[in-house]
C-alpha cells in the first residue's frame, strides 16, 4: 500500500482534475442514494394521500437528480481518466529518464531484463491502478458512508442490519484474500517455471533433436504443467467463494430488513399516520444493495491492489537507486589527441574486494594500435569500460592526454571515442540513422567513406533502399558480421580520437578483418586504436599486445616476437591456436 | 551476384534521394518522430470466431455432463436466490395490511425471513458447487490445450522454431492459454450466468406485474444500442493505444539493451526525444480509448437510477388510478429492475473478454495445427552407422527462391574427418544442418552408408549423430543432468567418465557443488569454454556414430580452448566428423578440407593440396595465419 502511495505524487500534479474528479464521483454517488430517498415520500405520503402532483413533481426531481448524476458520471470519466493517462505518461518519462542515468554498476544490480520489465508491465498494472483508483477505490468507501448517513437519516432502527451485514461482508472479504493471496503467488511462481521451460525449449530445438531427447523434455513439461494446473486450481477454487458468499451476504441483507421491519412494526414503530412505512422497507433494500456492490467492488480492488502495490515497489527502487557516476559539474573539455594512461588502476564490479582487474600501469601513445588478449574474464572490456567512463576505477586514474577522464565531461569524452562493443549492438531505424548516431552532422560523403572503411559498402548499395535500408529491432534482418561491420562504421565515422574495438570482428572473415585494419591503419587522423581479441593471429599486427593474466594482471605489453618468449600467458594462447610446427618458434 | 543486374545509382542521384528521404541536415530525422521504425504487429483480433469457439467448446466435450451439471445448478440457484424479491412483494401485500393495521402479525414474516435465508443460503451452495466443478473443468482443459501445443513444439521442424522465434513461442503457451483460460474460467461462467439472471428476473418480474415489467423492457433497446455504439468505438482506440504501446516498449527494450551503446554515443537525448514523442501519442491514444469505455459506467449508473425511477413513477401512477399494481409489487419489481442492469453490462464487458480469448485460441491452435516434421519420416531403421557420409549434388534454401547452397558434393569415409572453411556466411552451418535433416534439401541426395536419409527414421538418425556447436545450450538443471542428457539410461560412473574424457572433469569438481551445481537458465552461470566442455562430455556419453563440430571462434579463455582442442581430438577418433574448423591445427589435421564460399563447393583436399594450388584457401591461410 504504502509503495502504490507514493507514486500517488505523479495524480497528484493534476489537482483541478483531481478535485473535479472526486467531487463528480460525490455528484454520482448521491444519485444513485437520494433516489431511493426520494420515493419514499411517494410511497409513505403521497400514495396514501393519493396525491398525484406530488408524485409527478417527485418524479420529476428524481429525473433531474439521475441526469445531474450522469452529468457528473462523464465528467468524473473524463477527469479520471485524463489523471490516469496523464500521470501514468509521467511516470513512465520519468523512469525513463532514470533508467538512462543509471550507472552501469546500477544497471549490473537491476538486471536489464528486469527494468524493461518495471518500464512496460508494472507501469501498466500502476496505470490499471491508477484508473480503477478514481473509478472505484474512491467510490466505494463513499458508496458506503453516503448509503449509512441516508440510511441512518431514514430510520435507525433498520441501519442496525448494517452493522451486521457490513462486517460480515468486510471478514469474509479478508478471510478469502487471508487464503487467496499465497496461493496466487504459488500461481505466479508456478507461471515463471511453465515459461521457463518452453523458452528453454524455444531456445534449443535443435539440441533437443540432436539427442532425440523429446520425451524427457515431455516429461519435465507435463511436470510443470500439471504443477501450474494444481496451484491455479487451488487458487481459483478460493476465489470460486467469494462471488456466493457475497450474494448469501447479500440476500440475507434483504431477509434482514424483513426481519428487523416485522419485528419493530410489531413493536408499534416504523409507522407514519398509523400505516407502516413501506417506502422506507423498499429503500433499505436499495440501499443495502448499494452498499454491498460498492464493497464488493472494493474487495475486487484490494486484491488488484497488492499485485499493484509489488509493480509500484519495483519501480520504486529504480527511483530511489543511488548513481554513483555521474557528469561532473562544468566538466573539462579538453581537444583530445589520444594518449592513454592507467595510472595504479583497480576495479572491481562489486563490493567484495574481487577485483576484476588490478595493479594495471602503462601507457599508450597517441595513435598507436593496440591488442588486448587474454582469457575470458581476465578483464580485457572490463579494462576499456574505464576510458569512456561506463564504470569508474575502485583506485587509481586513467587519463587521457594527462587529464583524469572523471573531471572531463562525459558527452565530450564519449565524442571523442569510437567504442564498438562486443555484441555489435544497431538500434532500429535505418543503415543511415545507425550511422548517424556517431556523428549527426555526417553528411553524405562522411557516410560513404566510413561504409567503405567498415566494408559496408558493397552490402549497402546492393540494397534497393541504400543508406535507407530498413533495419528491424534488434537488426534481427541483418548477418552478424553486417551488423558488426556497421557498428564499426558507426564508431569511424566520428572520427575519434580513440578506437575501442571489443572482439568487434569476431563475426567478420579474417580477409575482410585485414582490409578493416588496413583502413583503420591508413586513416589520416592517426586514432589511436585497442583491440581486443581471441586471436593471436589479430592481435600480432598491432605495434604492442597487452596480456592480460587470469587475475586482470598485466602479463606483458609488447610486440609478439618478444611475448613470445617473456609472457606465458602469451605463449600458451600462441600454442593453442598456432599449434605445434606452426613456425612462430614455440618449442 | 544478386547486385550484378541491380542498377547502381550515381553518387549524385544517391546523394540527392538520400537528402530527399534522410536529409541528414535536418535534425528531425534523429531526433525521434521521423525515424522509421520496425512496429511489431498487434491487434488481436480473431479471424474465425465460429469455428475457433466450436473447436475451443470441443475440448469440453469429455466434460459435457459436468458442464450440462454446472448449467442446471446455475439455473437452480439462480431462481432460489432470484425468487427472494418475489417473496418480499408478495410478503408485504399479503401480510401487511396497510389500512387495517391493527391486525398485523409479525409470525408471518418470520416464516418468511426463514424461506428466504434458506433460500439464499441454498442458492450460495449451488452456486459455488457449479464454480468448485467449472474451475476444474477449465482448467484440465487448460492443461490439455497446453499438453497438446508443447507436443506439437516438440515435432515442429526447426525451420519453425527460426520463423516464429523463441518469445513468441513463449507467448503462445502462456500468454495466450492464459487467456482462454480466464474465457473458459470465467468468461464462459458469467455469460451462463448473466444470461440465466437476465432471463430469470425478466420472467419473475413478470410474473410478479407484467405493466411494470412493460416499463423496464422499454428500456433495454437504448441499453442494447449504446453499449454496442461504445463498445465499436472502444476497439479502434484500444487498437491504436496498443500500436503505441508496441512501439513505445518497443523503444524501452531498445535502448536498456543497448544502453551501452546509448551511453557511448551519447543517444540518451535522441532516445528520451524518441520516447517523449511516442509516450506522448500513448497517453493520448490512451486517453481517448480509455474515456469512451469508460463512459459506459456511468452510462449505466444513470440507466439503473432511470429505470428505478421510472417503474416508482409508473407504479405510483398505476396505483393511483388503474388497480393493476401493489406497494408490494412496486417493491418488488424495482428490486428486480436493479438486478436486470448488472447482467446486461457484465455482458458487453464479458464480450471482449471472451473475444481475447477465442483471439488467444486462435494463436495456440495454430501452433498445434503447425507443421509435423515426422509426418515426411523416413521408415528405414537403423542399428548404427558404418560411417561412409556423401553429398551428392545438394541443392538447398531456407526459402524457396533463395539458394543457399548449390550443387554441393563430396563423400568422407569412414572414421576421416573433413574440415570446412570458408568466409561467414558462405554455407558452412548450412551444410552441416542438413545432415541430421534439421532442413530438407531441395535438390540432390545425402547418403549415410550409401542409404537415402531421407529413408531412415528420423530419430534414429539423428540419435547416431552427435553434434557440437559454437554456442552450446545447456538446460537449467545440475552440471550431472546436463551431462547426463545424453544418454538418460547412463549411471554415474559413466557420466563422471564421459566428463574426464571431455576435460570437464577437473574444473566441475572445483565447482562449489561438484556435479550438483546448478545450472542457471542457458547456462549462464558457466563460461562459453565451461559450456562447450559440458556439451562434448554430453556427446561423448552419447556416443554417436558420426559428429559434426562447430569450432568456437572466440571468447574461450586459452586454458581451456586447449582442453577442448583435446576433447574433441578424443571425441573425433574413429568417428566419421564434419568440422566447421577455424584452428588452423584442425585444419591441418583433416583429411579433406572443403572450401564454401558463396553457398558452392569451391575448393576441396588436404592442406598440403590446396597449399600448393595457390587458389581461394591459400589467400584465405595467408590472411589468417600469416603476416
Amino acid at each position: 500500500m504504502k509503495e502504490i502511495l507514493r507514486l500517488m505524487r505523479y495524480a497528484g500534479r493534476f489537482p483541478g482534475f483531481l478535485l473535479i474528479a472526486l467531487l463528480t464521483m460525490v455528484v454520482q454517488v448521491f444519485a444513485s442514494f437520494y433516489i431511493p430517498f426520494l420515493m419514499i415520500d411517494i410511497i409513505d405520503v403521497y400514495l396514501p394521500a393519493r396525491d398525484f402532483d406530488n408524485v409527478i413533481m417527485t418524479s420529476l426531481i428524481m429525473l433531474g437528480i439521475a441526469l445531474g448524476g450522469i452529468v457528473g458520471g462523464i465528467i468524473n470519466t473524463y477527469t479520471s481518466q485524463y489523471i490516469a493517462q496523464y500521470a501514468t505518461a509521467d511516470l513512465r518519462l520519468d523512469l525513463f529518464n532514470k533508467i538512462q542515468t543509471l550507472s552501469f554498476r546500477n544497471v549490473d544490480a537491476f538486471k536489464q531484463s528486469r527494468l524493461i520489465t518495471n518500464a512496460t508491465n508494472d507501469v501498466l498494472r500502476v496505470q490499471m491502478f491508477f484508473t480503477m483508483m478514481l473509478r472505484i477505490v474512491v467510490r466505494a468507501p463513499m458508496m458506503i458512508v453516503m448509503g449509512l448517513i441516508l440510511a441512518l437519516q431514514t430510520s435507525g432502527l433498520l441501519s442496525q442490519v448494517f452493522y451486521i451485514t457490513i462486517p460480515m461482508l468486510a471478514i469474509s472479504i479478508l478471510i478469502i484474500m487471508f487464503f487467496a493471496y499465497p496461493r496466487f503467488k504459488k500461481v505466479q511462481v508456478a507461471l515463471d517455471d511453465l515459461n521457463n521451460v518452453v523458452l528453454e525449449t524455444a531456445n534449443a530445438p535443435q539440441v533437443i533433436k540432436s539427442f532425440v531427447s523429446q520425451d524427457h523434455e515431455r516429461q519435465r513439461f507435463e511436470a510443470t504443467n500439471e504443477q501450474y494446473r494444481n496451484v491455479n486450481t487451488s487458487a481459483e477454487t478460493v476465489m470460486a467463494f467469494a462471488e456466493p458468499v457475497i450474494q448469501f451476504i447479500f440476500n440475507i441483507g434483504i431477509a434482514g430488513i424483513l426481519l428487523f421491519a416485522a419485528y419493530y412494526l410489531n413493536q408499534g414503530e416504523l409507522m407514519i399516520n398509523g400505516s407502516p412505512r413501506i417506502g422506507v422497507i423498499m429503500a433499505f433494500q436499495n440501499y443495502s444493495m448499494q452498499i454491498l456492490v460498492g464493497l464488493m467492488m472494493f474487495a475486487m480492488i484490494m486484491i488488484f491492489l497488492s499485485r499493484a502495490n509489488v509493480s509500484a515497489a519495483r519501480i520504486n527502487e529504480i527511483f530511489d537507486a543511488k548513481i554513483d557516476l555521474v557528469n561532473p559539474e562544468n566538466g573539462k573539455r579538453p581537444e583530445i589527441r589520444g594518449s592513454i594512461t592507467f595510472n595504479e588502476v583497480a576495479f572491481s564490479y562489486g563490493d567484495d574486494g574481487n577485483d576484476a582487474v588490478s595493479n594495471l600501469n602503462f601507457t599508450i601513445n597517441k595513435g598507436e594500435k593496440i591488442g588486448i588478449i587474454g582469457s575470458t574474464g581476465s578483464g580485457k572490456s572490463t579494462l576499456t569500460y574505464l576510458i569512456p567512463r561506463l564504470y569508474d576505477v575502485r583506485k587509481g586514474q586513467v587519463l587521457i592526454d594527462d587529464t583524469d577522464v572523471r573531471v572531463m565531461d562525459i558527452n565530450h569524452l564519449c565524442d571523442n571515442i569510437g567504442y564498438v562493443t562486443q555484441n555489435a549492438t544497431i538500434f532500429s531505424g535505418s543503415i543511415a540513422t545507425n550511422m548517424f548516431q556517431g556523428n549527426e552532422d555526417a553528411d553524405f560523403d562522411a557516410l560513404e567513406e566510413s561504409s567503405k572503411q567498415a566494408l559496408l559498402h558493397d552490402f549497402i548499395h546492393e540494397q534497393e533502399d541504400h543508406y535507407n535500408y530498413l533495419i528491424k529491432s534488434k537488426g534481427v534482418n541483418l548477418s552478424g558480421g553486417q551488423k558488426q561491420r556497421l557498428s564499426i562504421a558507426r564508431a569511424m565515422i566520428k572520427k575519434p580520437a580513440i578506437l575501442i574495438f571489443d572482439d568487434a570482428t569476431s563475426a567478420v572473415d579474417a580477409s575482410s578483418e585485414q582490409k578493416i585494419l588496413n583502413h583503420i591503419n591508413g586513416l589520416a587522423y592517426n586514432p589511436t586504436l585497442l583491440l581486443i581479441s581471441q586471436k593471436v593471429s589479430t592481435v600480432r599486427k598491432m605495434n604492442r599486445i597487452l596480456v592480460l593474466d587470469n587475475e586482470g594482471h598485466v602479463d606483458g605489453f609488447g610486440h609478439h616476437d618478444e611475448l613470445i618468449n617473456t609472457s606465458k600467458t602469451y605463449q600458451e594462447i600462441a600454442h593453442s591456436q598456432l599449434g605445434n610446427g606452426g613456425g612462430y618458434g614455440v618449442e | 551476384m544478386v547486385s550484378n543486374n541491380k542498377e547502381i545509382l550515381s553518387k549524385k542521384a544517391l546523394n540527392e534521394r538520400l537528402k530527399a528521404e534522410i536529409d541528414p541536415t535536418d535534425p528531425k530525422n534523429f531526433k525521434g518522430g521521423m525515424r522509421r521504425r520496425d512496429t511489431p504487429p498487434v491487434g488481436a483480433k480473431p479471424k474465425n470466431i465460429r469455428e475457433t469457439l466450436f473447436r475451443l467448446l470441443s475440448y469440453m466435450g469429455v466434460y459435457k455432463y459436468a458442464v450440462l451439471m454446472v448449467f442446471l445448478s446455475l439455473i437452480a440457484a439462480t431462481f432460489a436466490t432470484l425468487y427472494i424479491p418475489t417473496l418480499f412483494a408478495n410478503s408485504i401485500d399479503r401480510y401487511i395490511d396497510l389500512d387495517d393495521f391493527s391486525r398485523f402479525d409479525p409470525t408471518n414474516l418470520y416464516r418468511i425471513v426463514i424461506i428466504m435465508a434458506v433460500l439464499a443460503g441454498i442458492g450460495s451452495i449451488i452456486r459455488f458447487f457449479s464454480r468448485f466443478i467449472m474451475v476444474r473443468i477449465s482448467q484440465n482443459v487448460v492443461k490439455k490445450i497446453r499438453e497438446e501445443a508443447y507436443d506439437k513444439l516438440m515435432k515442429a521442424p526447426v525451420d519453425y522454431y527460426d520463423k516464429q522465434g523463441s518469445g513468441d513461442i513463449v507467448s503462445r503457451l502462456s500468454n495466450d492459454v492464459e487467456l482462454i483460460s480466464n474465457s473458459l474460467g470465467q468468461t464462459v461462467l458469467e455469460v451462463l450466468n448473466s444470461s440465466i439472471v437476465l432471463l430469470g428476473a425478466f420472467v419473475l418480474m413478470f410474473l410478479l406485474n407484467w405493466a411494470l415489467g412493460l416499463v423496464v423492457i422499454a428500456f433495454i433497446p437504448i441499453m442494447i444500442l449504446f453499449t454496442i455504439k461504445i463498445s465499436k468505438k472502444t476497439r479502434k482506440g484500444f487498437k491504436e493505444q496498443q500500436v503505441h504501446l508496441a512501439s513505445l516498449n518497443g523503444i524501452i527494450e531498445e535502448s536498456v539493451s543497448g544502453l551501452k551503446t546509448v551511453k557511448l554515443y551519447n543517444q540518451e537525448k535522441p532516445f528520451t526525444d524518441e520516447f517523449e514523442i511516442e509516450n506522448d501519442k500513448l497517453k493520448k491514444a490512451g486517453f481517448m480509448a480509455q474515456f469512451y469505455s469508460g463512459l459506459i459506467w456511468p452510462f449505466i449508473h444513470f440507466m439503473n437510477n432511470l429505470i428505478f425511477l421510472s417503474v416508482i413513477a409508473a407504479g405510483a401512477v398505476l396505483y393511483l388510478f388503474t388497480p393493476l399494481v401493489t406497494i408490494g409489487q412496486i417493491a418488488g419489481v424495482s428490486q428486480y429492475s436493479r438486478q436486470f442492469i448488472m447482467p446486461i453490462s457484465n455482458l458487453a464487458q464479458l464480450f471482449n473478454a471472451l473475444m481475447q480469448g477465442i483471439a488467444g485460441a486462435e494463436r495456440v491452435f495454430e501452433l498445434i495445427d503447425a507443421e509435423d516434421e515426422y509426418e515426411n519420416d523416413g521408415e528405414l531403421a537403423i542399428d548404427q552407422f558404418d560411417g561412409d557420409i556423401s553429398f551428392e549434388n545438394v541443392t538447398f534454401g531456407y526459402t524457396e527462391d533463395v539458394v543457399v547452397l548449390k550443387d554441393i558434393s563430396f563423400f568422407a569415409k569412414k572414421g576421416e574427418v573433413i574440415a570446412i572453411v570458408g568466409p561467414t556466411g558462405g554455407g558452412k552451418t548450412t551444410t552441416i544442418k542438413l545432415l541430421n535433416r534439421f532442413y530438407d534439401i531441395n535438390a540432390g541426395e545425402i547418403k549415410i552408408d550409401d542409404k537415402n536419409i531421407n529413408t531412415l527414421q528420423k530419430d534414429e538418425l539423428r540419435r547416431r549423430i552427435g553434434v557440437v556447436l559454437q554456442d552450446t545450450h545447456l538446460f537449467k538443471g545440475t552440471v550431472y543432468d546436463n551431462i547426463h542428457y545424453g544418454d538418460f539410461t547412463a549411471d554415474k560412473e559413466a557420466v563422471i567418465e564421459a566428463a574426464k574424457m571431455a576435460n570437464a572433469h577437473d574444473f566441475i569438481i572445483k565447482l562449489p557443488k561438484g556435479y550438483e551445481t546448478e545450472v542457471y537458465e542457458g547456462g549462464q552461470n558457466f563460461s562459453q569454454g565451461e559450456r562447450q566442455l559440458i556439451s562434448i562430455a554430453r556427446t561423448i556419453l552419447n556416443n554417436p556414430d558420426l559428429l559434426i563440430l562447430d569450432e568456437a571462434t572466440s571468447n574461450i579463455d586459452t586454458r581451456t580452448e586447449a582442453k577442448i582442442q583435446e576433447s574433441m581430438r578424443r571425441l573425433m577418433k574413429d568417428r566419421t566428423s564434419i568440422v566447421i574448423a577455424h584452428r588452423l591445427q584442425t585444419i591441418r589435421e583433416a583429411n579433406k578440407i572443403l572450401v564454401i564460399d558463396h553457398g558452392k563447393l569451391i575448393e576441396s583436399g588436404d592442406h598440403e593440396e590446396l597449399l600448393n594450388a595457390k587458389g581461394f584457401y591459400y589467400g584465405l591461410y595467408k590472411a589468417q595465419f600469416e603476416q
